[in-house]
């Protein structure tokens, strides 16, 4: 296995280059986005992408998946998505006359899972997806079905249209890694989405990364060395969040653990074999914008919740 | 699984070099603070006071100095221990990231730290620990005590202590009295007694002249005797005074204290010393 390993990490570099290359044949610029999907997928955590509709999230997981040969399924959230529709259902089967229950599989059963717009589905279903997101495994009835693995759930939503829908519980956003934003492409950049969206063919993407090899990445990813101090600094952010002037509820200790692991995935995913100071600053905001709340005050005053990480990560000089 | 390294021998002579430089710095501070504190004491003329009331006992006579020399020390060790400075933040931004982080991990066997180990042991193997100690520091250090001994070389041949006014040691040299008067209080009895105490600086007397109060206390460092300084030589005019007769007039007292038998062999050697 550590052979493997060895292999797998120096191959790395070029594994990353090719999954780049596929991915920015389909997606124009977005560079942060990718790279903290990357990180998300590297550091086994889910992933929840916000921004207006039209910015390409679903494009940009889609060709994720498929760069990566996982097996992928989609979920278009509805207010009126049963739970069952995503776990799975036991139905009855005939077989020569003989009737017995099978159990059918949702489409929780993929690797790589895309919960579109999951503030329309009812808080029912979007707790169904809990168990499945923290366990990595779905029970229905008295049974219990582990997921095969990798798993992630990259679920997007606009923070526009409010009306209908079931804003995402606090508990829920927590199992969230990452909370990736998508921004406007530049005026280049959207004449270049014209380019390649207007002609004779769309853009096609090929499988670069095998499952296995995502398995081993996932595996060096955790393997990154950091400096006890940069883990002191990880922890001092996090406690920051819930002493600071403007936020009412700070960040729980699971982003502590979500911010180094997502700052490995970072510092391996750039072809560093060690945690850099930078990576911390940069996977910050991912990691805590859906994890603290601000005060009625500092909403008043119309600050955002990067602005605050900004100012907490200036304060300690990170 | 138990991982040994190449790198943190390299870390060690880095920490070593670093030590000798922390010392060196240490002893640096440790003269320029001493230097600093004996000069404040030399103008303000304590060296003198003490040698001067405290001539023979050594502990005190060089109080100052060894007051200075212990807070030179002191102060000194205080700032070294304030600035914990970790020998690896001396190295560039990313190679001490890189070796904190593989130093921190040097226990685990894997194969991100072994990549990491064979960076961070080759980027170290080039590194000459000396070239990256601030030996600027050490040079701005080794001038000032080069300055502040010249400077105290120059105060202590400048006679600036004796200039100073004798009303500068007035608190200090009632301090003083109080402290003899707690421990020599029998000699002092003694001393009533017969006279024999021959003490001239006292407490202050007051003696009324023409209806001015005068002040009779002696100070160190008043006038005579107390430091000779170099002056041109002054001819002063003489008068010469006429001879007196000369006559021998025996006490009473004197004859009375010699053996009975002598007296008459003494006087007449008396007689002729004079005559003759």
């Amino acid at each position: 296995m550590i052979e493997d390993l060895k292999s797998v990490h120096s191959a790395s570099p070029a594994i990353f280059q090719k999954l780049r290359a596929e991915i920015d044949k389909v997606m124009v610029n977005q560079k942060a986005a990718i790279e903290q999907l990357l990180v998300a997928i590297l550091a086994g955590g889910h992933a929840l992408l916000e921004s207006n509709p039209g910015l390409a999230k679903t494009l940009l997981i889609k060709t994720t998946a498929m760069t990566t040969g996982l097996s992928y399924s989609r979920i278009q959230c509805t207010p009126d998505l049963m739970p069952a529709d995503i776990t799975g259902t036991t139905i009855i089967e005939e077989i020569n006359g003989d009737k017995r229950f099978r159990f059918e599989p949702g489409p929780v059963f993929a690797n790589i899972i895309l919960a579109d717009e999951i503030n329309r589905a009812s808080p029912k279903t979007q707790s169904a997806l809990l168990e499945a997101m923290q366990e990595k495994q779905v029970t229905v009835g008295k049974k219990t079905y582990s997921l095969d693995m990798p798993f992630f759930v990259l679920a997007t939503q606009n923070p526009i249209e409010m009306e209908g829908t079931f804003p995402l519980p606090e508990a829920q956003l927590d199992r969230f890694l990452l909370k990736i934003f998508m921004e406007y492409p530049s005026f280049e950049e959207e004449v270049e989405i014209l380019e390649r969206y207007t002609g004779k063919t769309e853009p096609t993407v090929q499988n670069v990364v095998s499952k296995e090899q995502i398995l081993s990445l996932q595996q060096l990813c955790r393997e990154v060395p950091v400096a006890d101090d940069t883990k002191e600094d990880a922890v001092n952010i996090v406690l920051t969040t819930r002493n600071w002037e403007g936020v009412q509820y700070g960040a729980s200790p699971r982003a502590s653990i979500g911010l180094i692991l997502s700052a490995k995935a970072r510092a391996f995913v750039n072809g560093r074999n060690y945690l850099s100071k930078e990576d911390l600053h940069v996977m910050a905001y991912p990691v805590l914008r859906h994890r603290i709340i601000l005060s009625f005050e500092a909403e008043r005053k119309g600050l955002t919740r990067d602005q605050v990480i900004t100012d907490i990560l200036n304060s300690l000089n990170i | 699984m138990a991982a040994s390294y190449e790198f943190p021998v390299y870390i060690n002579n880095l920490n070593i070099a670093h030590n000798k430089f922390k010392f060196i710095n240490w002893a640096l501070n440790a003269a320029i603070i001493t230097l600093i504190l004996y000069a404040i004491f030399l103008l303000l003329g304590l060296p003198a006071f003490m040698s001067f009331y405290w001539q023979g006992f050594l502990a005190l006579e060089y109080l100052p100095l060894i007051v200075s020399l212990i807070a030179g020390i002191l102060l000194s060790t205080v700032i070294k221990n304030k600035r914990k400075e970790n020998v690896l933040n001396l190295l560039t931004p990313e190679l001490s990231e890189k070796t904190k982080a593989a130093y921190d991990n040097r226990e685990i066997k894997s194969t991100l730290m072994d990549s990491l180990a064979r960076d961070v042991t080759l980027a170290l193997s080039k590194i000459d620990p000396s070239a990256i100690l601030n030996w600027r520091q050490i040079r701005i250090r080794i001038i000032s005590v080069v300055l502040l001994v010249l400077a105290t070389v120059i105060i202590i041949q400048s006679q600036i202590s004796a200039d100073i006014t004798p009303a500068d040691f007035q608190s200090l040299s009632n301090l003083r009295d109080r402290a003899l008067s707690i421990f020599q209080n029998d000699t002092q009895t003694q001393g009533k007694e017969f006279n024999l105490s021959g003490n001239i600086y006292g407490k202050p007397s007051l003696a009324v002249l023409s209806e001015e109060k005068i002040e009779l206390m002696l100070y160190p460092g008043l006038g005579a005797g107390s430091r000779a300084r170099s002056s041109e030589p002054v001819n002063r005019l003489f008068q010469q005074s006429e001879g007196n007769e000369v006559s021998i007039v025996p006490t009473e007292l004197y004859i009375e204290s010699m053996p009975a038998q002598n007296r008459e062999i003494i006087k007449r050697y008396f007689e002729l010393l004079a005559t003759g």
